[in-house]
């Protein structure tokens, strides 16, 4: 019952906390002759005393805390399927922890977006009022890109990277479970705004209008701020691990690129997701504490806020995309049986990509009014991110050139990483060249544009790395057969869907309307069915995942005969992840190659022995 | 692998050839300035290059998933790295199409954009024709003639401009941001409070919507030019709250004589009410 106590206890101490902050403005506003009541004040200090009291009930304390006063602390619970509704430190538990919760909430992010598309369908009938439409679509907006910054990094990520390096577990096993719990609060809070006042201002969050609006803004910014705090613990606990925690012989140039991928991202993670914070920190100070940030007529500046938010929220697109190439190409590498093609220039692609991000953020405002000598600088730094990422197209198409392709359903699915992406990364020129970009921007061609890299990109690289691990997770295989359907279904989909919707861009039709032109509405009807017929096919996936995971028959160690780390272990791997120390030894994609197997598990071994299929050869 | 590679070109030519006949497709709105104009070409030719790109990454995938199809899952494929001279070769190319891209249209069209003040920014431009005051809050426009005393209100009544005369709008807003958007003329600019932002632009054709289907209008539109064009309408272009799909507003481009008829008008109507 241990998972019955560990929400309970966090409900109970989270309302409690929440309680004794409410409380003590209230008091404290009553000592000062002030109305004890502010729905701005009183909830915000609230939410942060229940945020407090929320991961302390859940085990921070009962697993932490009382080691700070000398007491002793209760160990993590490891057995049966209680352990996933605990605070538990093993990173295979928070793994998948995170990629349900992701899961979950990117079914719901997409049910959003068929409310979207039935709001749209139909250009005089009215489905939603408008502040309801409006929260919709926010709602669509921040939950997806929850789901793009923390499923993959956070749910393969944690699964995946100790064991491919060879360690028992991240370098912070407790700021992990840490990390993890600090998400329930933010799905809570974010699906409790429509109840609360909804919001209005999409997942930009621009002021004035996130200031002055008098919706759920503040409770917002709250879930946001956490899931940024949660967003930079896991970068932190990332780059530690991949730096220190790698096992003997794995040197830089033998680590698998799904891990380079994830070091690059979590680099990313740590040094940015403070500008998402500082900036929704700075708009909840406006609207609680009277500052005057962003009120032009007390000195404050509004496009302040536009610099310090793409100052993440451009990172932002990568901490997205780059995961994604890397379940990717290590799928690519893995399935096209040859050696990974160009390994150092893919590697130097994911740190270009890294470099340049932080530095062509205001390629989101060139029709904000910002001065027009920042227009020249950004267009070029813009356009030169396609030189790091053509490297990776370099590798990808490379490694599946005179390959011996296994087209099984992870393959499928790495494969339309790259086809949606190169059709995004064009797309993306239009936008990053200014005279095109003042009429583009703020129309569906941009969202078909981001759609085609973020869920192109990302999400189908979620999708393979899912299938891909899948049997490593569970010890069950799932089946191939819907697998392969939900990929045909979703890749088709997908582009009917938003290779349509460049169109009605071009010819003038703006995001986040529930209106528009009569002359497409023809276009629009055809976009909202081909959505509806494209959203179908994740109940395909979700059939396959529960079945699977519960009936599905047992796994191989290695069904992908794949050299790696994670896949000489058994599936499910024990608790620290290898029956014996492993030592690195040779290059994870060496197939068909006369050199030494990637790694051997524990000294006895003999050398040849514990590669795994096609290695060694 | 000569024939190999035979045959992927072949395969990337045809995909190409498929794909530009986007070309030929109805892409954009009516055009109805220079800068439109010019905003299209830029379109047609970074499709018209951009193309053959996403063609040969989608021409390797097809080819490879027909061509270099495992027998066997444990088969084994050719076993080079990539470390020789073919990475550098794909680092000079890339390199040298980001370069080409940067330059034209990139920097070459946006030095032009500036320097013409044609466009949008902050540049105070001379030789103006017409000074139009722009004044964004939720959620309508004001528009105001200095130079005429006229000022109007986008949901009484339409927007209008002289054809073929060089019109700067600034524009303000205020409470949040807006963003004015004509999509017949390719140019939006954000309406940010506490600063003034600016477009310049010189309309080259006449045109019209009627999309608020004012009752008094229903009479004069019947006369007017050609048929109701939605490009000619003034949207806000950036997410304003509740009402912002429906901060979309009529414009009229007329000819200078309808304009100063238009302006005797208005001029007429205020000193009646003067009076």
């Amino acid at each position: 019952m241990r998972a019955v106590s560990t929400v309970s206890s966090g409900i109970a101490c989270g309302l409690i906390g929440f309680l004794i902050g409410a409380g003590l403005t209230s008091l404290l506003r009553l000592a000062f002759g002030e109305d004890p009541w502010s729905k701005e004040l009183n909830s915000t200090v609230g939410f942060v005393f229940g945020l407090i009291g929320w991961v302390m009930g859940v085990g921070l304390w009962s697993q932490w805390g009382r080691e700070w006063f000398g007491w002793s602390v209760k160990p993590s619970n490891h057995e049966g399927w209680e352990r996933y509704f605990t605070f538990n430190v093993d990173h295979k538990v928070i793994g998948i922890q995170y990629l349900v919760t992701f899961v979950i909430v990117f079914l719901l992010a997409g049910f959003a977006a068929m409310m979207i598309r039935a709001e749209l369908m139909d250009n005089d009938a009215r489905v939603f009022s408008n502040p309801t439409y409006n929260t919709v679509l926010g709602l669509h907006g921040i939950m997806m890109v929850a789901v793009a910054v923390a499923a993959v990094i956070g749910g393969l990520g944690n699964y995946a990277v100790p064991i491919m390096i060879g360690a028992d577990d991240m370098a912070f096993p407790r700021l992990n479970a840490l990390s993890y719990w600090l998400v329930p609060p933010v799905a809570f809070g974010l699906l409790a705004t429509p109840f609360l006042g909804g919001i209005e201002t999409g997942w930009t969050a621009y002021p004035p209008l996130s200031v002055l609006s008098d919706s759920a803004q503040t409770f917002w910014n709250l879930s946001i701020i956490t899931f940024g705090l949660s967003s930079i613990f896991s970068g932190l606990n990332f780059v530690v691990t991949i730096i220190f925690l790698r096992a003997p012989g794995m040197t830089w140039s033998r680590l698998p690129v799904f891990v380079w991928a994830m070091f690059a991202t979590a680099f990313l993670a740590l040094m940015y997701t403070q500008g998402f914070a500082t900036a929704l920190l700075m708009v909840t100070l406006d609207r609680v504490a009277g500052t005057v940030f962003f009120d032009a007529s007390r000195g404050g500046d509004p496009l302040l806020y536009q610099h310090v938010f793409w100052f993440y929220s451009h990172p932002a697109v990568y901490i997205m995309v780059v995961p994604g190439f890397g379940v990717a190409l290590e799928v690519i590498g893995h399935f096209s049986r040859k050696p990974m093609f160009a390994y150092r220039y893919l590697v130097g692609g994911f740190l270009g990509i890294m470099g340049l991000s932080g530095i062509v953020w205001a390629h989101h405002m060139f029709t904000s009014g910002i001065p027009n000598y920042m227009h020249g600088p950004f267009l070029v730094m813009t356009e030169a991110i396609s030189v790091p990422t053509g490297l990776i197209f370099l590798s990808a198409l490379g490694t599946i050139w005179m390959g011996k392709l296994v087209l099984k359903t992870p393959m499928l699915f790495a494969l339309a990483v790259i086809f949606n992406f190169a059709n995004g990364g064009v797309t993306g020129i239009f936008l990053a060249d200014v005279p095109t970009d003042i009429h583009l921007h703020d129309t569906y061609f941009v969202v078909a544009h981001f759609h085609y890299t973020i869920m192109g990109g990302e999400i189908f690289g979620l999708f393979a790395g899912i299938y891909y691990w899948f049997p490593k997770m569970t010890g069950r295989m799932y089946n191939e057969m819907l697998g392969k359907l939900h990929f045909w279904w979703m890749f088709i989909g997908f582009n009917v869907v938003f290779f349509t919707m460049h169109w009605p861009g071009i010819k003038g039709m703006n995001r986040r309307i529930p209106i528009y032109q009569d002359s497409l509405e023809p276009v629009n009807l055809f976009i909202s069915i081909s959505a509806f017929i494209f959203g179908a096919s994740f109940l395909v996936f979700f059939y396959n995942m529960v079945y699977s995971w519960i009936w599905g028959p047992k796994a191989a160690d290695n069904p992908w005969h794949a050299r790696t780390l994670e896949w000489q272990t058994s599936s499910p791997p024990p608790l620290h992840n290898f029956p014996a120390p492993p030592r690195v030894t040779g290059h994870p994609y060496d197939y068909g190659l006369p050199t030494p197997a990637h790694a051997v598990i524990g000294v006895a071994a003999s050398p040849a022995g514990g590669g795994g299929g096609g290695g060694g050869g | 692998m000569t024939r190999h590679f035979v045959s992927l070109a072949v395969l990337w030519v045809f995909v190409t050839a498929v794909v530009e006949t986007l070309l030929f497709v109805d892409l954009f709105p009516t055009v109805g300035s220079e800068f439109a104009q010019e905003s299209d070409d830029i379109v047609r030719y970074l499709l018209a290059i951009g193309i053959p790109v996403f063609a040969m990454a989608v021409s390797v995938i097809i080819y490879a998933m027909f061509q270099f199809r495992a027998k066997e899952d444990t088969e084994t494929g050719a076993g080079f790295r990539g470390t020789g001279l073919f990475p550098k070769a794909w680092l000079v190319v890339t390199g040298g199409m980001a370069a080409a891209v940067m330059i034209y249209p990139g920097l070459i069209d946006l030095a032009k954009l500036q320097n013409t003040n044609s466009g949008s920014g902050w540049g105070e431009v001379d030789n103006i024709d017409l000074e139009v005051s722009v004044t964004g809050f939720r959620w309508a426009w004001q528009f105001e003639y200095p130079e005429y005393g006229i000022t109007l209100l986008g949901n009484t009544e339409p927007l209008v401009i002289p054809a073929d005369e060089r019109v700067r709008f600034s524009v303000d807003s205020t409470d949040v941001v807006h963003s004015f958007w004509v999509p017949a003329w390719r140019l939006k600019i954000d309406a940010i409070p506490g600063r003034t932002t600016f477009i310049t632009v010189t309309p080259d054709k006449e045109g019209w919507s009627n999309w608020k289907r004012f009752p008094q209008w229903s009479d004069e539109t019947e006369g007017m030019a050609g048929e109701s064009d939605d490009s000619f309408r003034v949207q806000c272009a950036e997410l304003c709250g509740s009402d912002h799909g429906f901060m979309r507003f009529d414009l009229r481009v007329v000819s200078r004589e309808e304009f100063d008829q238009w302006v005797a008008d208005k001029q007429a109507q205020a000193q009646a009410k003067g009076n």
